[in-house]
C-alpha cells in the first residue's frame, strides 16, 4: 500500500466533501445578495433606482458567480480529506498510514494492511453525508422572495422611478440609433473621412458619458442639445478656407513659398523637391522658429474650433520647443495638409451625415421630452406628486459665441397646481444670445402638460433670471385667487439697448469707469395675471421661429390653456 | 516478519484476554478495569478515589492473579513507619551463629502493590512509598535494593474521610500515571454482586500471562505509531489545561490554578497506545486521547477558590478543553 493507493481510495470522498463546499459557499453567498437585494429594494421605496429588479437580478447573479468562482479555489486538503474519513470510524487508521507510509517498521506495516482491509471494505463516500444547515436554504429565498415582492409595492417614489426608468430607456434607444446612424455613414456617404468620422464618434462618446451622468429628462435634452451644438460645430469647420489660410501663410516667407506654390499647383515633384528644400533650410534654429511662428499665426486666423488649427498650434508649440527636428516639422505640415485636403473632399458628405444625425437627435429628444407624458397617460399620474415640487425650469447659457442657449425643465403639477419656474443664462461676448426652454408636468388627475420654448435675447438681456409661482387653486375649482407677485423682467424676447461704460484711460495704464445701469434694468413686481399674455404671445413667437418638436407645442399650449 | 507479524497479535490476544478475565470476575467497573489494565501495561500507576467497599481491593487481587503477579496490600496509618513498607535490616545468626545484618524486604518488594487508603500514612512514609513508585529502587542502610519487574502500585483513598488524613501534595500525585474515580455500583451490578458473593461458590481465577509477557507488551506498546496531527491534538489538549496559554477555553482561565505538566502529555500518549492495542488496533485515535485525558489530567488540574466555590471539578475542566480543541484545526 502505497500513498496512491490511499489518494485513490480517497477520490468519491474528496469529490464529495468538494461538492458540500461549493454548495455552502454558494449558499452563504446567496444569503448576502439576498440580503443586498432586500437593501436595494427598501431603498427603491425612498429613492429612485431605476430598473431595480434588474440590478437585484444582477447582484444576486454576480455573487452567485463569484461564489462558483471562488469555490473553484478551495479545493479540499488532503490532510483534512483524509481526517474526515478516519472520522467515518476509521479511527485514524488512514492518517497514521499516511504519516508513516514509508516506516519499514513490522508494526508500521501491520498498521498500513489494517488500514487497507479496512479502506476495501468501506465506501467512504456513500458514509459521508452532505450536511448542510437548513436555515442556508430558507434564509436567501425569503430574502429574495421579500425583495421581489418589495419592488411592486409602490414606494414613494415609484412615479419617478417609472419615469426614470423610461428615460434611460429612451436614452439607450437614442444612443443606438445615433450609433447606427454614424455607423451606417461609410455606406451612405462613402467620400466621408476616417477623421470625420472619428470626429462623429467623439460626438457620440461624449453623449454616452453625459447621459451616463443624466439623472432627469432636462439632463438628457441638455445631453443632446449639447451633442446638436458640437455637432453645429463641427459642420461649420471650413476645411477648404483653413488650408487656403495656411497656404497663404505658407506663401508669405521665401523660405515656404516653394512649398506653397507646390502645393497649388498640386504638382508632386514639386513639392517634394520643396519639401528637401525645406528639410535643409530647417536645419537652422531660427528657420525653425520662423516656421513655428508662421504656423501659430495661420492657426490664430484660423476659426475658432478648427481641427487644423488645433493641431498647428500643437505642431508650431512642439517646433518651438525644439521637440521636432526641420525634417519632421515638414512632414507634420505636409501630413496636416492632406489629412485636411482628405475632409475637404469628404466635408460635402459629412455635412450630410451631421445633418441625418441632427435628424436623429430631433427625434430622440421629442421621445424624451415625452417621456414623463406616456408614464402620466399610462396611469401612473394618479399617483402625481405632492404638489410642492412646482414647475421648475432652468436656462443656461453657452459659450459666448454661440450666445446663450438654455432650455427649460420638468416639473410636477400637483394637487395645488403649485408650479414655478426659473431660468439662468450668461451674457455672451458678441452680445447675441438665445435661450430654449421646456417644462412637462404631471397631474394628480393623471393629466399632464408639457412645454418648450426658445427664444433669442438681445445684448442686454444675457443675463436672465426669473421666478413665477401660481397661485393656490383647487382642480376644479372656477374661483380666481390672488396669485402671488412675479418677477418680470424688462425687454423679455425684444431687442435691447447698446450700453456703454462711460470712462477714460489714465496715462499710468489702469482705467478708472463709472458705473453705470446694467444691461439688465430691474424688473418690477406685478400681478401674475398681467403679464401672462406677454408670456404666451411670447411662447407662440419664439415656437414659429424655433424648429422644435410638435408634441412640446402641444405641451406649452396646454400649460397656457390651463394658466387661464 | 513473521515473528513480528505473531508479536503483535500475541499483543492483541493477551491484552484482551486479560480484560476479559478480569471483567468476569468483576461486576461492572468496566471502564474502571479497563483504564487500571491500561495504565499497568504503561508501566504507570493508579490512584483509585472512591468510597470504601467498591471492590478495589478485589480489583487489584483478581489482576494480579490474571497477570500471574505477586500482589501485595499495605494498609496506610498514621502510624505506619517507612521501614514497615520498604523493609529493614534485622539481626540474624548464620551458620556459624555469628550474629549479622540481613536486609528483610517490605511488602512493598512485590509486582502488585495495593496502598490501601494512602492519604492516611504521615508524609515521611508517603514519600518512601513515593520514592519507590518513581525510582522502582528501595534504598535501606545506604544499599539499594531493585524492585522486581514489573512494578506496579495501586494506591486507594477516600474523598470523605479528611479528618487525620495527610492529603498527598501536587508534586507526589504527580507520579500517578492516572487517577480514577471510582462509582458505585448501579442496581442491577449491586445485584449481581451480591449473588456473586453471598454464596458459597468459589471461583477460579485463570491467569492468562505472566511477567515476562507484560513487560513484553509494555515494550510493544511503545512501538504503536501515533499520527502527527493526533499527537498534536494530545499536545493541544495538555496546553490547553494552562490557564496563561491564549488557546486555553475561558473555563480554564477562569478557574484553573495550574495546568498540567509535561507528565501529563507523556501519560497521554503512554495510554493512548495501550487503549488502541485493547481495542485491536495498530495506531492511536482522537478518541484513545479523549478516553485517556480524563485519568491522565484530572489529578493534574489544580483549581483555584473560585472553582471549589462554583463547584467545578477537573473532569468539567477537561470536558470544556476536549469540547474547544478541534480534532483538526
Amino acid at each position: 500500500m502505497d500513498r496512491k493507493d490511499i489518494l485513490k481510495a480517497l477520490r468519491p470522498l474528496k469529490a464529495k466533501i468538494y461538492l458540500e463546499r461549493t454548495v455552502k459557499i454558494i449558499l452563504s453567498a446567496s444569503v448576502v445578495s439576498g440580503l443586498i437585494a432586500l437593501a436595494m429594494a427598501l431603498v427603491s421605496m425612498f429613492a429612485v433606482i431605476p430598473f431595480v429588479r434588474y440590478k437585484m437580478l444582477a447582484v444576486i447573479l454576480s455573487c452567485l458567480a463569484l461564489a462558483f468562482i471562488a469555490s473553484l479555489f478551495f479545493v479540499p486538503d488532503t490532510v483534512k480529506v483524509i481526517l474526515t474519513a478516519d472520522s467515518l470510524g476509521l479511527n485514524e487508521r488512514i492518517i497514521t498510514a499516511w504519516y508513516f507510509i514509508d516506516d519499514p517498521s513490522e508494526v508500521a506495516e501491520l498498521q498500513r494492511q489494517d488500514t487497507k482491509r479496512i479502506l476495501d471494505s468501506t465506501n467512504l463516500a456513500s458514509e459521508y453525508k452532505i450536511k448542510t444547515d437548513r436555515k442556508l436554504y430558507i434564509i436567501p429565498v425569503f430574502f429574495i422572495a421579500a425583495a421581489f415582492l418589495l419592488t411592486f409595492i409602490p414606494g414613494r417614489v415609484s412615479g419617478e422611478t417609472r419615469i426614470r426608468e423610461s428615460l434611460e430607456k429612451q436614452m439607450k434607444q437614442a444612443e443606438k440609433a445615433i450609433e447606427k446612424e454614424i455607423e451606417s455613414q461609410k455606406q451612405k456617404n462613402p467620400e466621408i473621412s476616417d477623421e470625420q468620422l472619428r470626429q462623429l464618434k467623439e460626438a457620440l462618446e461624449k453623449l454616452k458619458e453625459e447621459f451616463r451622468k443624466a439623472k432627469t429628462e432636462e439632463d438628457a435634452l441638455k445631453a443632446l442639445a449639447q451633442m446638436g451644438n458640437r455637432l453645429e460645430k463641427l459642420k461649420e469647420q471650413v476645411p477648404l478656407k483653413d488650408l487656403n489660410i495656411l497656404e497663404n501663410a505658407l506663401n508669405s516667407t521665401a523660405l515656404t513659398k516653394d512649398m506653397a506654390d507646390a502645393l497649388k499647383n498640386k504638382d508632386e515633384a514639386a513639392l517634394q523637391e520643396a519639401k528637401e528644400s525645406l528639410s535643409g533650410e530647417l536645419e537652422n534654429e531660427e528657420n525653425i522658429r520662423e516656421i513655428s511662428e508662421l504656423l501659430q499665426q495661420a492657426a490664430m486666423n484660423m476659426a475658432d474650433g478648427s481641427m487644423l488649427a488645433e493641431a498647428l498650434q500643437n505642431l508650431a508649440s512642439r517646433a518651438a520647443a525644439g521637440d521636432l527636428s526641420g525634417k519632421e516639422l515638414v512632414q507634420g505640415i505636409l501630413d496636416l495638409i492632406r489629412e485636411t485636403e482628405e475632409n475637404i473632399t469628404g466635408q460635402e458628405d459629412f455635412e450630410k451625415a451631421v445633418e441625418d444625425l441632427a435628424g436623429i437627435l430631433g427625434e430622440a429628444r421629442k421621445a424624451i421630452a415625452s417621456v414623463d407624458q406616456r408614464i402620466a397617460s399610462s396611469g401612473t399620474g394618479k399617483q402625481g406628486q405632492a404638489g410642492n415640487n412646482g414647475n421648475t425650469g432652468n436656462a443656461s447659457g453657452g459659450d459666448g459665441k454661440s450666445g446663450g442657449r438654455g432650455k427649460g425643465g420638468s416639473g410636477n403639477q400637483g394637487e395645488n397646481q403649485d408650479e414655478s419656474g426659473e431660468g439662468s443664462g450668461n451674457e455672451n461676448q458678441d452680445g447675441n444670445g438665445s435661450g430654449n426652454g421646456g417644462g412637462t408636468g404631471n397631474s394628480t388627475q393623471g393629466r399632464s402638460s408639457g412645454g418648450a420654448g426658445e427664444g433669442s435675447t438681445n445684448t442686454d438681456s444675457g443675463y436672465y433670471e426669473g421666478r413665477q409661482s401660481g397661485g393656490t387653486r383647487t382642480p376644479g375649482e372656477k374661483k380666481e385667487e390672488e396669485y402671488r407677485m412675479i418677477y418680470v423682467p424688462e425687454r423679455l424676447g425684444g431687442s435691447g439697448n447698446e450700453s456703454t461704460l462711460p470712462g477714460h484711460r489714465l496715462d499710468s495704464g489702469s482705467s478708472t469707469y463709472t458705473e453705470s445701469a446694467g444691461p439688465v434694468q430691474k424688473g418690477e413686481m406685478v400681478p401674475y395675471r398681467e403679464v401672462l399674455s406677454i408670456y404666451r404671445e411670447e411662447a407662440v413667437r419664439t415656437m414659429d421661429r424655433m424648429d422644435i418638436p410638435p408634441g412640446m407645442k402641444e405641451l406649452v399650449k396646454s400649460y397656457f390653456s390651463s394658466l387661464e | 516478519m513473521q515473528n513480528e507479524n505473531s508479536r503483535f497479535e500475541k499483543v492483541l490476544e493477551t491484552v484482551s484476554k486479560i480484560e476479559a478475565e478480569v471483567s468476569r470476575h468483576m461486576i461492572g467497573q468496566r471502564d474502571i478495569i479497563r483504564q487500571v489494565i491500561i495504565c499497568m501495561l504503561a508501566g504507570g500507576n493508579v490512584l483509585l478515589e472512591g468510597m470504601p467497599g467498591l471492590g478495589k481491593t478485589r480489583l487489584v487481587n483478581i489482576l494480579g492473579k490474571v497477570m500471574g503477579l505477586e500482589f501485595s496490600r499495605i494498609q496506610f496509618t498514621p502510624d505506619l513507619m517507612p521501614a514497615d513498607v520498604t523493609g529493614t535490616n534485622i539481626i540474624d545468626r548464620n551458620e556459624s551463629s555469628e550474629g549479622m545484618f540481613r536486609f528483610q524486604p517490605g511488602p512493598i518488594f512485590s509486582n502488585i502493590v495495593l496502598a490501601d487508603e494512602i492519604n492516611r500514612a504521615t508524609p515521611k512514609t508517603q514519600s518512601a512509598m513515593l520514592q519507590a513508585m518513581q525510582e522502582k529502587t528501595v534504598t535501606v542502610a545506604n544499599t539499594t535494593y531493585k524492585l522486581p519487574e514489573p512494578f506496579f502500585v495501586l494506591a486507594t483513598q477516600n474523598p470523605i474521610e479528611m479528618e487525620g488524613t495527610y492529603p498527598l501534595p501536587e508534586a507526589q500525585m504527580d507520579r500517578f500515571l492516572f487517577k480514577l474515580n471510582v462509582p458505585s455500583p448501579g442496581f442491577d451490578e449491586l445485584k449481581d454482586i451480591i449473588k456473586l458473593t453471598t454464596t458459597n461458590t468459589e471461583e477460579t481465577v485463570e491467569t492468562v500471562t505472566n511477567a515476562d509477557e507484560v513487560i513484553m507488551i509494555q515494550k510493544a506498546a511503545k512501538e504503536i505509531p501515533i499520527a502527527e496531527p493526533v499527537l498534536d491534538y494530545a499536545v493541544r489538549i495538555v496546553v490547553a489545561t494552562r490557564p496563561d496559554d491564549d488557546s486555553s477555553p475561558e473555563m480554564v482561565k477562569k478557574y484553573v490554578r495550574y495546568g498540567s505538566s509535561p507528565r501529563g502529555a507523556q501519560a497521554i500518549i503512554s495510554t493512548a497506545r495501550i487503549r488502541a492495542l485493547l481495542c485491536g488496533r495498530y495506531n492511536v485515535s482522537f478518541e484513545d486521547i479523549q478516553t485517556v485525558a480524563y485519568p491522565s489530567l484530572r489529578h493534574r488540574i489544580f483549581l483555584n477558590f473560585d472553582a471549589v466555590s462554583d463547584n467545578i471539578t477537573p473532569d468539567m475542566i477537561i470536558d470544556g478543553i476536549i469540547k474547544d480543541v478541534k480534532t483538526f484545526p
